[in-house]
């Protein structure tokens, strides 16, 4: 059976009625983005990895009881989970999470520019660093969304109900961060430069 | 006679202002530009879970 053509209620659908693939296909298509949302909001690969792991067996409970409002759409669905996690687990440390590793490559990111020269790979592991450390200094609710809009591949509309704010705000919250992001790559600039 | 002064605090704001809402000249024109450009280093960033914490949830999932 090829799952690849069958949208997320479909798959719901073969899930709840008892065939796993429904729930593997879920997992093959949305993992990335809800496992990148997660981690980039906690910081700890450790910790993201709970955190996503919890989130679908909240999810898995959800489907098998029959609670699962068939009029939301998966992703969002999933992204509320876990963000909500991500929130309890905050308000129980009250504190920030340590940054356990560089963690920098990935052995596909190896391989994939296996052939560029040393100089190369130095600069862009720096603008890795840089951008991923820059995100962390945006405000949470900037970095909140710009995480739910580029890897979650959220809408602002449910950004906004997953946020409980106004779809004006949500829209605004990405400007600032984007603007901020910018400014804040053009510093780095100058810092090379000078 | 009222005397009247200037707070000294203000002078500098640029410093602290990086998270201050956008007031200015930048376009939406160019934060989209901006955005374009950084879109493939963003989706650099992207990871996945472990292939263990997936089998673990597949398997939670047929134990129920």
């Amino acid at each position: 059976m090829n799952l690849q053509s069958y949208n997320d209620q479909d798959l719901v659908k073969l899930y709840v009625t008892g065939n796993e693939n429904g729930l593997q296909e879920l997992l093959r298509r949305h993992k990335s983005k809800i496992y990148t949302s997660i981690y980039l909001l906690v910081k700890d690969q450790y910790l993201a990895e709970d955190i996503f792991q919890d989130a679908f067996i909240k999810v898995i409970n959800t489907l098998r009881s029959g609670r699962y409002n068939e009029e939301g759409k998966f992703l969002p669905w999933v992204m509320r989970i876990a963000h909500n996690l991500v929130i309890d687990y905050f308000r129980k440390e009250k504190r920030t999470p340590i940054i356990t590793s560089s963690d920098g490559m990935d052995v596909f990111n190896t391989l994939q520019f296996y052939d560029e020269s040393a100089e190369d790979k130095m600069l862009r592991d720096q603008t890795h660093k840089d951008l991923k450390a820059m995100i962390q200094l945006l405000p949470d609710e900037q970095k909140e969304v710009l995480l739910m809009r580029h890897y979650a591949d959220l809408s602002f509309k449910e950004i906004a109900d997953l946020t409980d704010v106004s779809i004006n705000t949500a829209l605004g919250r990405m400007r600032y961060a984007l603007s901020n992001l910018r400014k804040m790559l053009k510093t780095k600039e100058m810092t090379y430069k000078g | 006679m009222t005397k009247t002064s200037t707070s000294k605090t203000n002078v500098n704001l640029q410093n602290h202002s990086m998270f201050q809402p956008r007031t200015d000249i930048e376009s939406d024109a160019e934060i989209d530009l901006f955005y374009d450009q950084i879109k493939s280093k963003l989706d650099r960033l992207a990871k996945n879970p472990q292939d263990e914490t997936i089998n673990k949830i597949l398997a939670y999932s047929r134990s129920k």
